[in-house]
């Protein structure tokens, strides 16, 4: 019924009012004459309300005339009668299609491309290499080779083993699965010795084969023979064999600073800016103009870009700019607040040159002392080091 | 013929005049194989078919779908009657 309606709405159909005392004989001559009515309804005894398409109702003035009734047109309805009514809106129309045409064609470029996958390597560094082969936001569909570019990027990267590139829409997925470095292959019988690489003092020793040539405790320098490659027999005599062992050295990193107790520092007012931006592809529009009130302050800088349905991209992108402004302040610190914020401090940043997550408290010593108006920490971490190489004989 | 129909197992409606009538809930009902309408009001409706009458009381009846064979009354049905014509 919804699709015949719908066939209806495209044909163009008529409400019309039938009045007459002989309603049903109306009705039943339509029948006979196969003239189609739906929502049909009484309003009274005399009077009723049908609908009828515009083919149909041509034929009906010589029933009703038969059948003594009154017909009567309400309103027309239907795509026909709609585009008769807007015949003369010509630009409505031309902007329709513009804008249809408009659509297309942006469809034909890619507007946004997105990376999936791979943890350990920069979007950036696989932005680049996408760029390098001519896949770009903003390129034509059809203006790259995908399989090129693919193995080409598969050859530049080792650390990439696999990576699939699919279009959807105006979107760009790049998929990339990350390598795992393959295993060193150990030849057991290869006869072999350890040396020290670095320097450092022997935390940890255990030998799985050969002969231990250090103890715990031992100062080593670069070059020096941790494990030899001989295994002592009563009776069999001296065996050569591969030296294998974990080694580990103690290793001592540290950081020291020095800070004023009393300091400026940068405090949020509260105040804020709200600006819009919006930038079609590279074209930015700026709706303020000028430049912010405040003397100081921190900007934040939310872009989001539109699209129609998930993958569909267009190449406008809002940003939202709120300035928050921010004005200097001295503070004073007493000593205590001052070492817990250094050691903070210290502790992050050591963090961040060794590539931990965190760090252990219990390897962890402090030297804070107290000069004057300045206040001076001094981390120091004892960790332990894996050590050792081969060295074939 | 209607022994070689029973054999072939084909639904009285197509080959004979009887009409068939479905009801759908309390608010719809689809009279197939009419043959016109008698009477029809608001409340009240009188359809005839090959084989007899069927009369439809109800409220707010209305008569959605019309083709040469099939009609679609609608509206809150309260009850339906035959009458045979034999």
């Amino acid at each position: 019924m919804n699709i015949r309606n719908v066939y209806m709405y495209c044909t163009g159909f008529v409400n019309i009012s039938v009045e007459g005392f002989f309603t049903e004989r109306f009705i039943n001559s339509c029948f006979s004459n196969a003239i189609f009515l739906w929502d049909l309804k009484r309003e009274n005894s005399t009077y009723l309300k049908v609908k009828i398409s515009v083919k149909d109702f041509k034929k009906i003035k010589k029933i009703a005339r038969i059948t003594k009734c009154k017909v009567k047109i309400e309103n027309k309805k239907g795509l026909p009668i709609l585009m008769h009514k807007y015949r003369k809106r010509k630009i409505f129309l031309i902007a329709i299609l513009v804008i249809a045409i408009f659509i297309f064609a942006l469809s034909r470029f890619i507007w946004n491309i997105e990376i999936i996958g791979g943890n350990n390597i920069k979007e950036d560094e696989i932005r680049s290499l996408l760029s390098e082969n001519g896949i770009e936001i903003g390129k034509r569909k059809g203006d790259f080779n995908l399989e090129k570019a693919i193995n080409k990027i598969r050859m530049a990267r080792e650390d990439i083993s696999w990576i699939g590139i699919d279009i959807k829409g105006t979107n760009l997925i790049v998929k990339i699965n990350e390598a795992d470095k393959s295993p060193e292959i150990i030849d057991v019988n290869q006869v072999c010795n350890i040396i020290a690489d670095k320097e450092g003092e022997i935390s940890k020793l255990i030998v799985k084969q050969g002969t231990a040539r250090v103890t715990v405790g031992d100062k080593v320098k670069i070059g020096d023979l941790l494990v030899e490659g001989v295994m002592e027999g009563k009776y069999t005599g001296n065996r050569e064999v591969a030296a294998m062992a974990d080694i580990e050295v103690k290793k001592r990193a540290e950081k020291e600073e020095k800070q004023k107790l009393v300091q400026d520092i940068e405090v949020k007012t509260g105040n804020e800016e709200k600006k819009i931006e919006i930038k079609f592809h590279k074209f930015k529009i700026n709706f303020n103009k000028r430049v912010s009130n405040f003397e100081k302050y921190d900007t934040i800088i939310t872009a989001k870009k539109l699209k129609f349905f998930s993958n569909y991209y267009l190449p406008i992108e809002v940003s939202k700019i709120t300035n928050l402004e921010t004005k200097q302040e001295h503070k004073k610190y007493t000593v205590s607040e001052l070492t817990d914020k250094i050691k903070l401090e210290l502790e992050q940043k050591l963090c961040e040159e060794l590539g931990l997550e965190n760090l252990d408290e219990k390897h962890e010593n402090f030297e804070v002392e107290v000069q004057g108006e300045e206040v001076y920490v001094k981390l120091i971490y004892d960790m332990c080091e894996k050590i050792g190489t081969k060295e074939i004989l | 013929m209607r022994k070689i129909n029973d054999i072939l197992d084909i639904p009285e409606e197509v080959w004979g005049k009887a009409p068939k009538i479905t009801i759908t809930g309390f608010e719809e009902i689809l009279i197939e194989n009419f043959k016109g309408i008698l009477e029809y009001e608001d409340f009240f409706a009188r359809i005839s078919t090959h084989i007899g009458v069927i009369n439809i009381n109800g409220f707010n009846l209305k008569l959605n779908q019309m083709t040469e064979d099939d009609i679609l009354v609608t509206g809150r049905i309260e009850s339906i009657d035959f009458e045979s014509k034999k």
